[in-house]
C-alpha cells in the first residue's frame, strides 16, 4: 500500500516535472527537441513552397521562346532565391529539424544534450532566413546564383549580396551548433545497451552528417566573411591584381558546397533505410555494409570538391585525383542501394504511401547517380558545363534523394509526429503527381542541356529545336506543384482534423515506435534499455546489468529533468545528464545579432549598438539562468546514483567544449590554408615584409599557454580544504592570462602597419589577427563562466568542469594562434 | 566522500556503475578495431589531400615565381605517398582480418566483431581508393 501511494506519487512528480507551457508561451519559450524539431520543420517547408513557386515563374518564363513575362535580372534573381532558399533554408534546416524531432526517441534519450543552444540555432536560422527575404523589402535581391561566384558577387553588384552573405551565415552557424548537438546526442545519449552494432542507421548517419557539417561549413563561414570584408573594408582576397585570387571563392565554397550535397542525401538514405524495413517487415540488409558506405560517403565527400571546378583550367593530374575521388563514392552509394533492393526483395513489401515514395527515391536517385558518374568524368563534364544536363542532374539527385525521402519520412512519421492518420488515398494521389510531374519537368531537361542550352539564361529564341522540350518541363513543374498543394492540404488537415493515429501503425523495429504517438513530454517515463538491432521487435529487456538505471530512470528522477549518459561504444550507463526546462533566453541573443545584421545592412549604427547589447544581455542572462538551474543537482535522489557532473567524457559539456573547440580549430585552419593558397599562386609573398614581430607574438603566445595551463590546474585542484580558493586562483591566473593576451593581440592587429586593402598578405595577416581577438573574447568567456560557477554555487565540482572546458578552449585558442603566427611569418619563409 | 573521490572510484569500477555483475567490460578491447575503422579513412584523406597539396602547391608556386617545376621529384613524392598509404590500408585490413578469424573462433562480443567487419571492408574499400587516386602520377606526370 505505501509502496503504491509512493509509486503514485513519484509518478505525478515527475509529470509535473516535465510539463511544458502551452500556447504562444510555448512558441517562445519551450526547448525541448520536439518543439524545435517542429519549428524547423515547419519553417523549412514554408521556405520549400516559397522555393516551389520561384521555380514555377521560372518554369512560366521559359515556357516558350523569346517570352517576356519576366525581365533578365528578375530571372537572375529568381533563381538565385530559389537555389539558396532551397539549399540553404530548406533542405538541410529540415533534415536537421527531423533529426531534432526523431534521433532522441530513435536513440531513447530524453532530449538532446543542450536543449537551450538547440532553441538558440533555430532562432539564428529564422532570423538569417528573415534577413535574406527582407531584401525584396528595399529591392536589393541577390542576383548572382546559389554559389555566388566572385568577381561578379564581389565587384558588379550593391548591397544585395550583403544580405545574401549575412543571412545565410547566420543560417550556417545555426547548421553547426545543430551538428554538435546531434553529434553528441548520438556518442553519449544512446539507451542503455545501445552498443554502436545496435545504432539505427539513422543516427549513424547524422553522426556522419554532424562531422561533415562541422568540416565543411566553417570554410563557407570563412569565405563569406572574407568577400564582405572584401565589399565592405576592401581587403583583397578575391582581387587578383594585388594578390588575391578568384579562384579561392570557388574552392571554399565547393569545400562546403559538395559535402553540402551529401549532407541532404545521406539523411533522405537513412530515412529510407527506415522507411523500407519497416514498410517490408524485414531487417535491413547487410547492415554493416550500409554502415560502411554511409561514413566512406561521407569521407570521400570531403575530397570532391575539385570535380565542380572541372573547366577552370587545373592541371590534368589535379583533375584526375578528384575523378578519382568521385569513381570511388559512387561505389558507396551503390552499396547502399543494393542493401534496399536486397531487403525489399526478402521481405514482404506493402505499397503505403511512405514505401511508394522509397520506390520513387530508389528509380530516381539511381538515375541521377548515373548522369553524375557522367559528369564526374572530366571529359563528359567539360561538354555539358552550365548547361540543362547539369541542372537536370543535380534535380535528380536533390529531389530524388532528399525530396522524395523527406516525403517518405513525413507520412512514415505523421502519426509520431502529430498523432494524427492522413488520407491514404490523397497520399498516393500527391505521390503520383509528384513523381511523374518530376520526371516530366526534368528528364527534358537533359535533353535540353545536350542540344545545348545553358543554364541561368531568362530566355532563348526559337528555331533552336528546344521549344518543345521547355514546355514539356514547365507542364511537369505545374502537374509536381500541384502534387505539393495536395500533399499539404493532406497533411496540414490531417493535423488538426485527422483520426487518431495509432502508436506504431507500421510495425517498426526501432525504438522510437515503442512509445505513444505523439510521444510524452519526456518520451519515455521509463528509459528504454536495448539489446538488438530492432528494439522495437523484441520482448522487454531484463539484463540485470541495467537494474540500477532502471529504478534511476523509471519514473525519475523526480527533483531534475534528466536522462542516462552512455558510453560512446558499448553504450554502458556512465553518468547522468541534466536537461532544461523551458525558457525564453535563448531567443535574446539571435534577436540582437538579427539587429546588428540588419544596423550594417542599413548602415544605421545606433542599432548596432542596440543589438549587440541585447546579445550580450542574452548570453548574460542564459549564463545567469543555467547556473540558477544547475544548483538544484545537490538533489540527492538522482546524484547519488548517477553523477551529473563527471569530469571528462563522461559529461555532456566536455564533448560540446571539445567540438567547439575543433569548429574554432577548422575556422583558423581555413584562413591559413586561404592564405597559403594565396601565397603560392602570388608572383610575390609577401608584398613587402612580414608582420615580423617575434617578442610579441612569442609572448602572446606564453600567456595562452598559460591561460590554458591555469584553467587546467583549476579542474583538477577540487581537493583539501583550500579548493574555493585554488579555483578563485586559477580563474585570476587563466582571466589575467587572457586578458594579457587578448590585449597583445589587439596590439599586434592594430598596430603591425597592416593595411588590410594594401595587398593579400597583408589582408591574410590582418584578417587572421582580427580573428584571434575573437578567439580570445571566447576564451576570456568562457573563464567568465568559470568564475560565474565558482560564485554561484559552494560544491567544488561545478566550478572544476566549467574550468576543464575552459581549458579545452583556451587550449583551441593558442593552437590557433600557433596556426596563426607559422601562417603571417613562417609561411612567407617558405620559397614558395 | 566527496566527489572527486566518488568520481575516482566509480571509473575504477566501471562494473559497479553498469549494473555489478561483471559484464561491463564490453567495449573491453575495441579499440583495434576501432582503429582499423579509423585509419583507412585517415590514410585515404591523406592520399587525397597530400596529392593535391603537394601536386598542385608545388606547381603552382614554381610556375608563379617562373621557376622551373621539379617534375620528376614530385612525381617520386607522390608516388611514395601514395603506396605509404596503400600500405597502411593493407596492414590496417590484415589486422581486421587475423582479429576476426581469433575474435569469432574465441568470443561472442557482438560489438567487437562488428567493428572489425566494419574495419576490415572498409580498409579494402578505401585501398581500393588508394589505388585509384595514387595510379595517377603514373599516368600523368606531374605539373601536366
Ligand atoms: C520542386 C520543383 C523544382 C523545380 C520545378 C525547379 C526548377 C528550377 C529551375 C527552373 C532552375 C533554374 C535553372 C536555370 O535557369 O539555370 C532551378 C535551379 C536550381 N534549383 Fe530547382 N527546382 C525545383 C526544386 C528544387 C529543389 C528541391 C532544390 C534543392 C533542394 C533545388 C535546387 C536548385 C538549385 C541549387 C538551382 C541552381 C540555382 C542557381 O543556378 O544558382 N530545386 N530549379
Amino acid at each position: 500500500m505505501t509502496t503504491d501511494t509512493t509509486a503514485i506519487g513519484r509518478a505525478r512528480d515527475f509529470e509535473e516535472l516535465w510539463t511544458n507551457p502551452r500556447g504562444l508561451r510555448k512558441l517562445f519559450t519551450a526547448v525541448q527537441h520536439k518543439d524545435v524539431g517542429i519549428r524547423y520543420m515547419v519553417t523549412a517547408f514554408v521556405f520549400f513552397l516559397v522555393g516551389g513557386v520561384q521555380a514555377l515563374f521560372m518554369r512560366v518564363q521559359l515556357a516558350r521562346p523569346d517570352n517576356d513575362f519576366l525581365g533578365p535580372e528578375t530571372y537572375n534573381e529568381l533563381f538565385t532565391m530559389h537555389g539558396s532558399t532551397m539549399m540553404f533554408l530548406f533542405a538541410v534546416p529540415f533534415l536537421e529539424g527531423l533529426a531534432n524531432y526523431l534521433l532522441p526517441l530513435m536513440i531513447g534519450a530524453r532530449d538532446l544534450p543542450f536543449p537551450r543552444a538547440n532553441a538558440f540555432n533555430y532562432w539564428c536560422y529564422l532570423i538569417g532566413g528573415i534577413i535574406l527575404y527582407s531584401s525584396y523589402l528595399f529591392a536589393l535581391v541577390p542576383d548572382t546564383g546559389w554559389f555566388a561566384y566572385v568577381p561578379l558577387s564581389r565587384d558588379f553588384t550593391d548591397h544585395a549580396m550583403d544580405f545574401w552573405l549575412t543571412g545565410l551565415t547566420l543560417a550556417e552557424i545555426s547548421a553547426v551548433g545543430a551538428a554538435i548537438e546531434l553529434a553528441v546526442a548520438i556518442l553519449v545519449m544512446r539507451a542503455p545497451g545501445m552498443s554502436l552494432n545496435r545504432m539505427p542507421i539513422f543516427a549513424w548517419t547524422m553522426l556522419a552528417v554532424a562531422f561533415m557539417i562541422i568540416v565543411a561549413f566553417i570554410p563557407l563561414i570563412v569565405a563569406s566573411t572574407l568577400l564582405e570584408l572584401d565589399r565592405t573594408v576592401g581587403t583583397a582576397f578575391f582581387d587578383d591584381s594585388i594578390g588575391g585570387n578568384p579562384l579561392l571563392w570557388q574552392h571554399l565554397f565547393w569545400i562546403f558546397g559538395h559535402p553540402e550535397v551529401y549532407v541532404m542525401f545521406l539523411p533522405g538514405a537513412a530515412i529510407i533505410s527506415h522507411v523500407v524495413p519497416a514498410h517490408s517487415q524485414q531487417k535491413l540488409a547487410a547492415y554493416p555494409l550500409v554502415v560502411i558506405a554511409l561514413a566512406s560517403t561521407a569521407v570521400m565527400s570531403l575530397g570532391l570538391w575539385v570535380h565542380h571546378m572541372y573547366t577552370v583550367g587545373l592541371p590534368s593530374i589535379t583533375m584526375s585525383f578528384f575523378t578519382a575521388a568521385s569513381m570511388s563514392i559512387t561505389l558507396a552509394s551503390g552499396l547502399q542501394v543494393f542493401a534496399w533492393i536486397v531487403t525489399l526483395w526478402l521481405g514482404k513489401p506493402r505499397f503505403t504511401v511512405p514505401m511508394l515514395y522509397a520506390l520513387g527515391f530508389i528509380v530516381t536517385f539511381v538515375a541521377g547517380g548515373i548522369t553524375g558518374v557522367m559528369v564526374a568524368s572530366t571529359a563528359f563534364d567539360q561538354q555539358v558545363h552550365d548547361t540543362y544536363f547539369v541542372v537536370a542532374h543535380f534535380h535528380y539527385v536533390l529531389i530524388g534523394g532528399m525530396l522524395f525521402p523527406i516525403f517518405a519520412g513525413l507520412h512514415h512519421w505523421w502519426g509520431m509526429l502529430t498523432g494524427r492518420r492522413y488520407s491514404e488515398r490523397a497520399g498516393v494521389v500527391a505521390f503520383w503527381l509528384i513523381f511523374v510531374g518530376f520526371h516530366t519537368t526534368f528528364f527534358p531537361m537533359h535533353l535540353t542541356g545536350l542540344w545545348g542550352m545553358p543554364r541561368r539564361v531568362f530566355t532563348y529564341p526559337t528555331g533552336l529545336g528546344i521549344d518543345t522540350v521547355n514546355l514539356l518541363s514547365t507542364v511537369g513543374a505545374f502537374v509536381i506543384a500541384a502534387g505539393v498543394v495536395v500533399l499539404t492540404v493532406n497533411l496540414a488537415h490531417s493535423a488538426f482534423r485527422g483520426r487518431p493515429a495509432v502508436d506504431d501503425p507500421w510495425q517498426g523495429d526501432s525504438l522510437e515506435w515503442t512509445t505513444s504517438s505523439p510521444p510524452p513530454s519526456e518520451n519515455w517515463p521509463a528509459v528504454p534499455i536495448v539489446a538488438s538491432r530492432t528494439p522495437a521487435w523484441d520482448e522487454e529487456d531484463d539484463d540485470p546489468r541495467y537494474d540500477r538505471v532502471r529504478t534511476v530512470f523509471d519514473h525519475g528522477p523526480t527533483a531534475v529533468r534528466a536522462t542516462p549518459l552512455t558510453t560512446p561504444i558499448a553504450a554502458d550507463p556512465d553518468a547522468a545528464v541534466h536537461l532544461p526546462g523551458p525558457t525564453f533566453w535563448p531567443i535574446v541573443p539571435p534577436v540582437g545579432l538579427g539587429l546588428v545584421a540588419a544596423a550594417l545592412l542599413t548602415e544605421w549604427y545606433i542599432l548596432a549598438a542596440v543589438g549587440l547589447a541585447m546579445a550580450l544581455v542574452g548570453f548574460g542572462g542564459w549564463a545567469w539562468s543555467n547556473e540558477s538551474g544547475e544548483r538544484r543537482h545537490l538533489h540527492p535522489e538522482s546524484a547519488a546514483e548517477f553523477e551529473f557532473e563527471r569530469s571528462g567524457p563522461h559529461a555532456i559539456g566536455w564533448w560540446g567544449a571539445t567540438f567547439t573547440a575543433a569548429t574554432l580549430v577548422v575556422g583558423v585552419s581555413t584562413l591559413a590554408f586561404s592564405a597559403l593558397y594565396l601565397q603560392v599562386n602570388a608572383p610575390v609573398w609577401p608584398f613587402e615584409e612580414t608582420v615580423g614581430r617575434p617578442l610579441l607574438f612569442g609572448g602572446i603566445a606564453l600567456l595562452l599557454i598559460l591561460a590554458t595551463a591555469a584553467s587546467w590546474w583549476g579542474r583538477t585542484s577540487s581537493r583539501g580544504s583550500g579548493q574555493k580558493h585554488r579555483h578563485l586562483l586559477s580563474i585570476a591566473v587563466a582571466g589575467a592570462a587572457g586578458a594579457a593576451a587578448l590585449a597583445l593581440v589587439v596590439v599586434a592587429w592594430t598596430t603591425s602597419g597592416l593595411d588590410p586593402a594594401d595587398d593579400a598578405y597583408q589582408s591574410s595577416a590582418w584578417v587572421l589577427l582580427a580573428a584571434q581577438t575573437v578567439l580570445a573574447v571566447v576564451g576570456l568567456s568562457a573563464t567568465g563562466l568559470v568564475l560565474l560557477g565558482r560564485l554561484r554555487h559552494e560544491r567544488h565540482s561545478r566550478a572544476a568542469i566549467l574550468s576543464e572546458y575552459a581549458a579545452l578552449l583556451w587550449g583551441a585558442v593558442a593552437v590557433c594562434w600557433v596556426i596563426t603566427w607559422v601562417t603571417t611569418d613562417l609561411l612567407p619563409l617558405a620559397v614558395i | 566522500m566527496d566527489r572527486l573521490e566518488r568520481d575516482r572510484s566509480a571509473e575504477e569500477a566501471p562494473e559497479e556503475l553498469a549494473g555489478g555483475n561483471g559484464e561491463g567490460d564490453r567495449s573491453d578491447g575495441t579499440l583495434v578495431p576501432l582503429l582499423t575503422f579509423l585509419v583507412p579513412i585517415v590514410a585515404w584523406l591523406v592520399s587525397l589531400a597530400g596529392s593535391y597539396a603537394v601536386q598542385d602547391f608545388t606547381c603552382s608556386a614554381a610556375s608563379s615565381v617562373g621557376h622551373p617545376q621539379p617534375v620528376a621529384g614530385l612525381t617520386v613524392v607522390l608516388i611514395a605517398l601514395n603506396a605509404a598509404m596503400l600500405a597502411v590500408c593493407v596492414i590496417s585490413a590484415a589486422v581486421g582480418a587475423v582479429l576476426l578469424r581469433r575474435g569469432r573462433a574465441s568470443s561472442g562480443f557482438r560489438l567487437r566483431v562488428f567493428l572489425l567487419v566494419v574495419g576490415f571492408a572498409s580498409s579494402l574499400f578505401f585501398a581500393f581508393g588508394v589505388v585509384l587516386i595514387g595510379a595517377n602520377p603514373l599516368i600523368y606526370g606531374a605539373c601536366q
